[in-house]
């Protein structure tokens, strides 16, 4: 921290802050720090994140309290996970609200976190120097996809079961050490006791590794510094403000707004985003249709669309094993992203080409989620309000033309080029418009031209910071 | 990308994810059409005498096979009884329990039964799914939780149970079903209801019967559903009061800022 000497005056404050500096720290970083001027509502969604963390750990806690982690059943043929769950919301004070703010939460989470990283994308935050930041967000969400799995099956309804059995099942498909890693997962050969267990304990402490590498993705920002819409560095002081209260004001608000819907979705809607059949107890039998919760569509889709095995000069790849890696690609591909795009431009606003390919990749993000939730070789289609859109037949043949898995992998192809083709190549040919001279002066005059070529290629070198 | 355009987005993104949440349905399937329910909506609550029929319906034509082995005997202490003088609802309640035989081992080690009490849940009168699977081929579902866990929740319970048609041609032990067309489960509805009547007189058409004990599976699926559309009122309000509060504090906040940005050029950054 810059400031050696502690900024309160009051005595109790001042003589712990002496002995133990962090509430300088937290001091320095609100009111110190320049922070870009121009962030756009946008950027409110890191801060709603990180609050929906700490609500998800706080109600969790609580739930934890009530929770029996045994697929024991009673006469009824009601398991005791199950059982325990209803009981939080028929018999403890409040569970119902605590367990729908729990389980509505997560989805909610997941579109702060979402609406963040697409953010992240179209103004180029991933870009140097904020790789790092990058890379720690891209290994909090595969956290919180592994954290929502595990919490999903502790219900132990119908699908709580189909999705233990499904995704423990994807290991398999690693050579040689499958089987075990299977029986490490499981904790035995069954989806039984063991694993609900094990699934308990780890659904409990992975969100505090969350929490930590939150902690490290913020202690990063407050190094590298804020992107902002513009995608150009800090010039000058007149560029910035601090944190508080410009930010803080800004993030209320936006937090309220936020609030104002989960919370509308709590009291109305609490199991409109979720399985309806995971309200019944698991009779461990697979359903027909098994889906994945909403925010795990597009990588379920992409797991699903392998039907066929690949035959390398005998090296025979199955279809299940193509399905694992190209899921296991489309998550490891954002972590290469900084290196991928060769553009030294960040926003969008000033990459025409890129901007379309940015909205192009948030459709196939779509599409991909709706071929997931969709059966397997039957025609596509759309779901409106009004009815269905379809985007496939049944030929007389038999055959399906556009079926959910020729268009998931058409879209998977576009997922896959976004990041290896287009993120490269557009960097390389594309014509950006004129970058400002400075947040604080937008509009560069026509006669500089030059200068903006300049001005694009300083963006590309790490900012430069004396601590 | 301004703030209209972010809360267009934002719901926008909300209509998607409700319209891709609602996965395909069996295709053969019939339509499950949309009923009109005094609980749905931002001030939906239960019609309590219409949940009393409901009971009735279920302990008359449900419970033989079916069990709520989640709902304790003590919430049919809130269904607004007609008291007499002195009489609490969970008196009530307490007269319903002892009308149950429950299952237990007595102090001799035997299997014995006892009168229900308030804290007891509905009992099967099955015994347990091993006895039901060895009568009926395949147990009959507890329906604790069958209205939250059937896409369209009460409607697709009132068209199952509305559907049936005896007419049509099955095989041995299977019945038709317009919204299942092949059911393990019987028509529940007999033949000739004539002598059928409700204790408050409502006429009893097979609709009325089965909207009404659809209202009651609900309310037992949902008991607190009441308390959560009151609770929404509340907080709704609040939230939006808040949010309009902190987006003038905002906008104040960020006058300041901005004249103070024009006057000085901004805080000193520390670095």
């Amino acid at each position: 921290m810059a400031g050696s000497r502690s900024p309160f005056t009051n005595p109790l404050l001042k003589g712990f802050d002496e002995r133990l500096p962090i509430l300088r720290a937290v001091h320095y970083s609100m009111t110190q720090h320049a922070y870009p001027k121009n962030l756009n509502y946008w950027w409110n969604f890191g801060s709603i994140s990180g609050i929906m963390l700490l609500v998800m750990i706080v109600t969790g806690l609580f739930l934890a309290m009530h929770y029996k982690p045994s697929v024991q059943e009673d006469t009824y043929g009601i398991n005791q996970a199950f059982r325990s769950v209803e009981h939080i919301m028929r018999d403890v004070k409040g569970g119902m609200f605590l367990r729908y703010i729990h389980s509505v939460g997560a989805s909610f989470f997941f579109i702060a976190v979402i609406f963040h990283m697409f953010r992240s994308l179209y103004y180029g935050s991933y870009k140097a120097p904020r790789e790092l930041l990058w890379i720690l967000g891209c290994i909090i969400l595969i956290l919180m996809m592994a954290i929502a799995f595990l919490g999903y099956s502790l219900v132990w309804g119908v699908m709580s079961f189909a999705a233990a059995e499904v995704i423990t099942q994807v290991f398999t498909a690693i050579p040689v050490l499958g089987d075990d890693i299977l029986m490490l997962l499981r904790g035995g050969e069954d989806v039984d006791d063991a694993l609900l267990n094990r699934f308990f304990a780890l659904h409990f402490l992975l969100p505090f590794i969350l929490a930590g590498v939150v902690i490290l993705h913020i202690l990063t920002l407050q190094t590298v510094g804020s992107n902002n819409p513009l995608g150009v560095d800090i010039k000058s002081k007149k560029d910035t403000v601090s944190f508080h209260p410009y930010y803080t004001f800004k993030d209320i608000f936006g937090l309220s707004v936020f609030f104002t819907i989960y919370l509308a979705v709590v009291a109305w809607a609490p199991e409109r985003l979720a399985e309806a059949i995971n309200n019944q107890p698991t009779d461990y039998n697979l359903p027909s249709h098994i889906v994945p919760e909403w925010y795990l569509l597009p990588f379920y889709a992409i797991l699903k669309v392998f039907t066929w095995d690949l035959n390398i000069f005998g090296l025979v790849i199955t279809g299940k094993q193509l399905g694992a890696l190209a899921m296991g690609g489309s998550l490891g591909v954002l972590f290469l992203l900084p290196w991928l795009d060769t553009s030294p431009v960040r926003s969008a606003r000033f990459r025409p080409l890129y901007r379309l390919a940015f909205w192009g990749f948030v459709l196939t993000c779509v599409i991909l989620a709706l071929v997931g939730a969709q059966t397997s070789g039957e025609a596509f289609f759309i779901p409106t309000p009004f009815g269905r859109i379809p985007l496939g037949f049944e030929a007389e043949n038999g055959f399906v033309w556009g079926s959910t898995q020729q268009w998931g992998v058409l879209f998977m192809l576009y997922y896959f080029g976004f990041f290896i083709v287009l993120m490269p190549v557009l960097g390389l040919f594309e014509r950006t418009r004129t970058l400002p001279a400075s947040i604080s002066e937008p509009v560069l005059p026509s006669s500089q031209g030059a200068g903006a070529v300049a001005a694009a290629v300083a963006v590309a070198k790490p900012m430069a910071k004396a601590d | 990308m301004r703030f209209g355009t972010l809360i267009k987005t934002l719901s926008a993104a909300a209509a998607f994810m409700a319209v891709a949440a609602a996965p395909a349905q069996a295709e053969e399937a019939g339509p499950v059409d949309s009923q009109s329910w005094t609980f749905t909506g931002p001030l939906g609550h239960y019609d309590e005498r219409q949940l009393q029929r409901g009971l009735y319906i279920y302990q008359t034509r449900c419970q033989a096979c079916h069990s709520l082995g989640l709902v304790r005997f003590s919430s049919l202490a809130d269904l607004g009884w007609e008291l007499l003088e002195g009489q609490t609802g969970e008196d009530v309640a307490k007269a319903i329990a002892s009308n149950y035989e429950i299952p237990y081992i007595n102090d001799d080690g035997e299997n014995d039964t006892r009168p229900g009490v308030l804290n007891d849940t509905f009992p099967w009168a099955l015994g347990n799914p091993k006895r039901a699977t060895a009568t009926y081929g395949k147990a009959p579902p507890d329906l604790s939780t069958m209205a939250r866990s059937r896409i369209g929740g009460a409607d697709y319970i009132y068209a199952l149970l509305t559907g049936y048609d005896d007419a049509h041609e099955q095989p041995e032990g299977a019945y038709y079903n317009k919204v299942m067309p092949v059911i393990a489960m019987p028509n529940p509805w007999p033949a000739d209801m004539s002598d059928f009547e409700y204790p408050d007189g409502t006429v009893p058409t097979l609709e009325q019967q089965s909207r009404d004990v659809t209202a009651f599976l609900n309310w037992a699926a949902d008991p607190y559903l009441e308390a959560r559309h009151k609770w929404g009122i509340v907080v709704v309000l609040y939230m939006l009061a808040l949010t309009i509060i902190s987006f003038f504090a905002y906008r104040i906040v960020a006058a300041q800022v901005h004249s103070r940005l024009e006057a000085e050029g901004g805080p000193e950054p520390d670095h």
